[in-house]
């Protein structure tokens, strides 16, 4: 038996042990105390009021809008004291539709909640939400009307029909800057009629600064819109019959803004993933940052003043004009599930939060416009005495913006920005990236997916999985009776049963049923967002989509087996040797066991972040490479950017070794585990260490060595947190896990079907690849004991 | 001479480096997390990222951060913690087990199917989660569990196909003589299950119990789907939040005091345990 060693003395430990134990025994019941005394609460005041479902998100305005809303229902409450209000803050915007989606998806909508122009077509066409005309009745003039269009939807596109939400606030769009660095550059601050030419040679100048980059241009799908809408042209005819994407007119400015990041030094920034491109503004470093709207302003008064440390002067101008001058506005507003069982009081609600009091007091938080023109005209929104001080250039522009519209096609607006960024962000030809949009968009109108399809017959479904059971069950039953065990066998088969039953059940509830539902949706084109009864069945239609279609699933395929291939050899290699070292007699190896282990307990969106920052271009590991490579003549790469094709798996996976401690606590166990006598009698034999490893160690470690390599191919293939927190699959896809495009397509496009198919095609690929492992090593894996 | 580098001392110069390796991320990190507002900004544009020891550290960053979490000061941070507590200590109990009991009857008890069942279970370890999502909302709502916390932790009293799997290569392991010994006592196997595999399997309870408490408590794609009040929110989904409003350069500092705050219970419980399954791993019938 081997000692423990550590290197704290012994009494000194115990006490630490002691009260660190004491602490847990403390915090446990505080939590449960806590825990108990809340849900006792809420059982108590559920009885008998109405009880209204409030769902919002916090953009830029943090707890500050949190506490607006908050406030605002506490005294509906007070005014309504049979109505209970719970209000869910479903974190960022996000986050907040995939929940909504999921709560709406198992009919549990929320009665009233935030609502974005960009997403209301699916929600329309699924019925979700309820029309607000009539509450808007004869108020609707006191609206700036383009906000009121952004939320008429007629099942098929924008703008006409129905209204679905009432605007709480809008925002247009243009450009902060730097007035301190537009002096030191000696330019002069934009004028209300600037134009594209008066932006880049200002950020030009403002870029030969030293240290300083000349602007940063956001290039969302949105805000492209609105820069071609201020050259006179559009991506599309107005019916999106047909794309004019590759027409001159619309070339010609992508190609400019293309050359203004890739042809010059210093004038736009390059991006930096995971970090929010408005923050560079912050910095003091960049002359613009843009095009934003409203939302950033929270955020950027926390500038300190001009003269003290970090501090500048700074302003805000409307998008500059081209040819002609335009702008685009986005908008959110407050809506209403159409399935709520108190309509009278949820419409009263809207009322309430969209009321003009409500809007004067966000409008004081300057994080956002408000939708009503009273509120936003008057002194709480127009405050010469904070920046921005030209708060009008906001609303002088509102005649000339529109929202930006898209055809019936969730994906559309994502499919573009990926396309353009290949071009506009990563510097890769723009003919390519238009001609390839192109295809994807005529591969995708032309899908039968989107056809009508006949719905899904739950009934009979439901009747053919019972029919299954019970004849799986009855094979079962006729393949045990074939052998007949004796007595005494028999009563420790009851033992078998009983004492497996918990995993049985907790199978058959979580697993089976689930799992059988999901293959229903995979032969389904259902949207996630209606409820099961609007599942049309495709047959095999997603999975032939996927295979001869999707462009997306092949490079996530790609990108995924690779990883595999990386990232189990090695992390396996290393957790062994790990292991070996850790198993050491000496003294100390406490604290190395435990340093070695502690990164493992911390996996999570914490690390995720602590990542993102050590691959950064000039993160910590290149700060520590650069000097290194400097000696070869070769500078460190440019990880999740430019060279995201070579490096950004490779770095994933050099993340995983970092976190390779759980296999290695496994192998050290089961190194721990092999008798002494085994190695003595080779020591004996006078076999070497190395021949000792070979013949002893490995061997003995078959049955830990297959559960691990199993248990690490099944969880590469799984990748999801890493890259959803540090790349977000991005550049152009090839981050994109599968696991991440499972996720994506389910919960940012609706594609439930579609992303069930996806799934399934997962769960056969390593199903497969785990039986062949299980077969080629039943020849050398040596259980003791295993029966 | 057990293994090759068993008393080797030029042993120490790999693992001193290894040390490093795996300490130096987060040391900087609790740097970071003590840094003014204009050094972590700055520090993230410039390249001035690395740093040994922290200059003028800001311990009022900690609080500053913590009262940030969630959407009422301090009692967003403080319900997510007590939610985390509870809902991480019901599963880890419930996970050691249901998950020991099965794992003992796969590996121990014959019984017909057993092997099918066994290969049905590892083949359930591969299902995306993704798969069942949907699913079981659906399943869990019609149940009215939702917004409660019985759908992450009443699922784990039915113990979890990972751990089944652990229990059942390390059951697998102990000599038969140990097991035959207790039957030929008369014990049934619930006996043999309470007296014998469960003292043994201590190590790998302990190793259960640090891998589910780091699961749950890092896990934020089930709480966030199943609880929608904000009282009711764990620290991981409270710190994801948290992150996606904090995400500009500026707020580095603070984003990495959340993380350092969430992470210190993992930290202090496998330290503990660390040292409990060691020794245990020593005395335990593992060694034969």
């Amino acid at each position: 038996m081997s000692r423990v060693n550590s290197n704290i003395p012994g009494c000194l430990a115990r006490g630490a042990q002691w009260s660190l134990a004491l602490i847990a025994v403390v915090l446990v019941t505080w939590a449960f105390a806590r825990v108990i005394a809340r849900e006792a609460d809420r059982l108590i005041g559920r009885e008998n009021s109405i009880e209204l479902v409030v769902m919002h998100w916090s953009g830029g305005g943090g707890q500050q809008e949190d506490q607006i809303v908050q406030d605002a229902l506490d005294r509906f409450q007070e005014e309504h004291p049979d109505i209970r209000i719970r209000r869910i803050n479903a974190g960022d915007s996000g986050q907040y539709f995939t929940k909504l989606q999921t709560m709406m998806a198992a009919g549990e909508a929320p009665d009233v909640f935030y609502m974005d122009y960009a997403r209301l077509g699916p929600y329309v066409k699924a019925g979700q939400l309820a029309q607000m005309d009539e509450l808007l009745g004869n108020s609707i003039d006191q609206f700036y009307p383009s906000t009121i269009e952004a939320f008429r939807h007629d099942g098929t596109s924008m703008g006409q029909g129905p209204i679905w939400g009432v605007p709480k606030d809008f925002t247009t769009v243009g450009f902060y800057y730097n007035k301190d660095l537009l002096e030191r550059a000696g330019v002069e601050e934009p004028s209300p009629g600037w134009t594209w030419n008066d932006f880049i040679e200002s950020a030009r100048a403002v870029g030969r600064l030293p240290g300083c980059t000349g602007a940063e241009f956001v290039t969302w799908p949105w805000i492209l819109r609105g820069y071609l809408w201020s050259e006179g042209t559009d991506l599309a005819d107005g019916d999106w019959s047909r794309l004019r994407i590759t027409d001159e007119q619309v070339i010609g400015p992508l190609e400019r803004l293309r050359s203004w990041r890739h042809d010059e030094d210093g004038t736009l920034a390059r991006p930096q993933p995971g970090i929010d491109p408005a923050s560079m503004f912050l910095t003091g470093r960049l002359g613009f940052a843009g095009p934003f709207g409203r939302w950033i302003v929270p955020t950027y008064r926390e500038i300190p003043a001009p003269g003290t440390p970090g501090g500048f002067e700074w302003d805000f101008a409307r998008l500059p004009r081209g040819s002609e001058q335009a702008n685009v506005l986005a908008t959110v507003a407050w809506s209403m599930s159409s399935g709520t069982e108190h309509p009278e009081e949820s419409m009263e609600l809207v009322r309430w939060l969209t009321s003009e009091p409500m809007q004067m007091e966000l409008a004081e938080l300057g994080l956002a416009i408000p939708s009503r023109i009273n509120a936003a005209e008057g002194d709480a929104f127009i405050d010469p005495d904070v920046p921005p001080y030209r708060d009008r250039e906001f609303l002088d522009t509102v005649a000339t913006a529109r929202v930006a519209d898209w055809p019936d096609d969730i994906k559309f607006p994502d499919e573009f920005g990926k396309y353009m960024n290949m071009s506009l962000q990563a510097g890769g030809s723009l003919e390519q990236a238009t001609a390839g949009f192109e295809d994807w968009w005529s591969a995708r109108r032309e899908s039968p997916l989107r056809d009508q399809h006949p719905p899904i017959r739950w009934g009979l479904v439901l009747l053919v999985m019972i029919a299954c059971l019970v004849l799986g069950f009855l094979c079962l039953l006729l393949l045990a009776r074939k052998t007949r065990p004796g007595r005494s066998e028999r009563s420790e088969e009851r033992w078998g049963y009983l004492l497996s039953s918990p995993w049985l059940i907790g199978f058959s509830l979580f697993m089976l049923f689930p799992v059988l539902l999901s293959l229903v949706l995979a032969l389904s084109n259902w949207n996630g967002i209606g409820t099961l009864d609007t599942a049309g069945f495709v047959g095999l239609g997603n999975f032939a989509h996927i295979l001869f279609h999707d462009e997306t699933f092949w490079t996530s395929l790609k990108v995924t087996v690779y990883y595999v291939i990386l990232a189990v050899p090695i992390g396996q290699v290393c957790a062994l040797m790990g292991a070996v070292l850790l198993s050491s007699r000496l003294p100390g190896m406490g604290f190395f066991r435990a340093a070695w282990y502690l990164p493992s307990v911390l996996a999570g969106v914490g690390v995720s972040i602590l990542w993102l920052w050590v691959f950064r271009q000039d993160g910590l590991l290149n700060t520590l490479l650069e000097p290194m490579l400097g000696l070869v003549g070769a500078s460190p790469p440019d990880w999740f950017n430019k060279d995201a094709a070579t490096w950004g798996v490779p770095a994933f996976a050099l993340m995983s070794l970092w976190m390779v401690g759980a296999s290695m606590m496994i192998y050290l166990a089961g190194l721990r585990g092999i008798p002494t006598s085994l190695y003595e009698a080779a020591s004996i034999d006078r076999a070497g260490p190395i021949r000792q490893f070979f013949r002893i160690t490995i061997p003995m470690l078959g049955p830990v060595m297959l559960f691990n390599g199993i248990m690490s191919i099944i969880g590469s293939f799984q990748v999801f947190t890493q890259a959803f927190i540090m790349t977000g699959g991005e550049p152009r896809d090839l981050t994109r896990f599968y696991v991440l495009n499972i996720y994506n397509q389910a919960f940012d496009y609706y594609e439930m079907g579609y992303a069930s198919a996806l799934a399934w095609i997962l769960l056969v690929m390593v199903l497969l690849l785990t039986m062949l492992v299980m077969k080629g090593s039943s020849k050398f894996v040596y259980y003791e004991g295993l029966r | 001479m057990r293994n090759p580098m068993r008393t080797n001392p030029l042993a120490y110069i790999p693992l001193v480096l290894g040390t490093i390796v795996m300490l130096f991320p987060l040391w900087w990190m609790f740097i970071v997390s003590l840094e003014t507002e204009e050094k972590a900004g700055s520090a993230m544009v410039s390249g001035s990222m690395l740093r040994l020891m922290p200059e003028d550290p800001q311990w009022n960053n900690y609080p500053d951060a913590l009262r940030e979490v969630g959407s009422v000061a301090w009692t967003g941070f403080l319900d997510a913690l007590a939610n985390s507590i509870v809902i991480t200590v019901l599963v880890v109990i419930g996970t050691v087990l249901s998950s020991s009991l099965v794992g003992f009857a796969f590996a121990r008890i014959r019984f017909r199917g057993r092997r099918f069942l066994f290969i049905l279970m590892l083949s359930t370890m591969m299902l995306p989660a993704q798969v069942t999502m949907i699913p079981l909302f659906l399943l869990f709502r019609s149940l009215g569990w939702v917004d409660t916390i019985l759908p992450l932790v009443v699922p784990s009293f039915f113990g979890t196909a990972f751990f089944i799997f652990m229990y059942r290569q390390f059951i697998a392991q102990i000599p038969e003589s140990l097991v035959e010994a207790a039957r030929i006592d008369g014990s049934g196997m619930l006996g043999i299950w309470w007296r014998i595999i469960l003292p043994i399997c201590k190590p790998v309870s302990a190793l259960t119990a640090v891998f589910t408490f780091i699961y749950v408590w890092n896990d934020f794609m089930a709480p966030l789907i199943y609880l929608h009040s904000d009282e009711q929110m764990t620290l991981a989904v409270a710190l994801n939040s948290f992150r996606t409003q904090y995400s500009g350069v500026e707020d580095v500092h603070l984003l990495m005091a959340v993380s350092i705050v969430t992470m210190v219970p993992c930290v202090l419980l496998f330290l503990a345990a660390q040292k409990y399954f060691i020794e245990g791993l020593g005395r335990g019938g593992l060694k034969g």
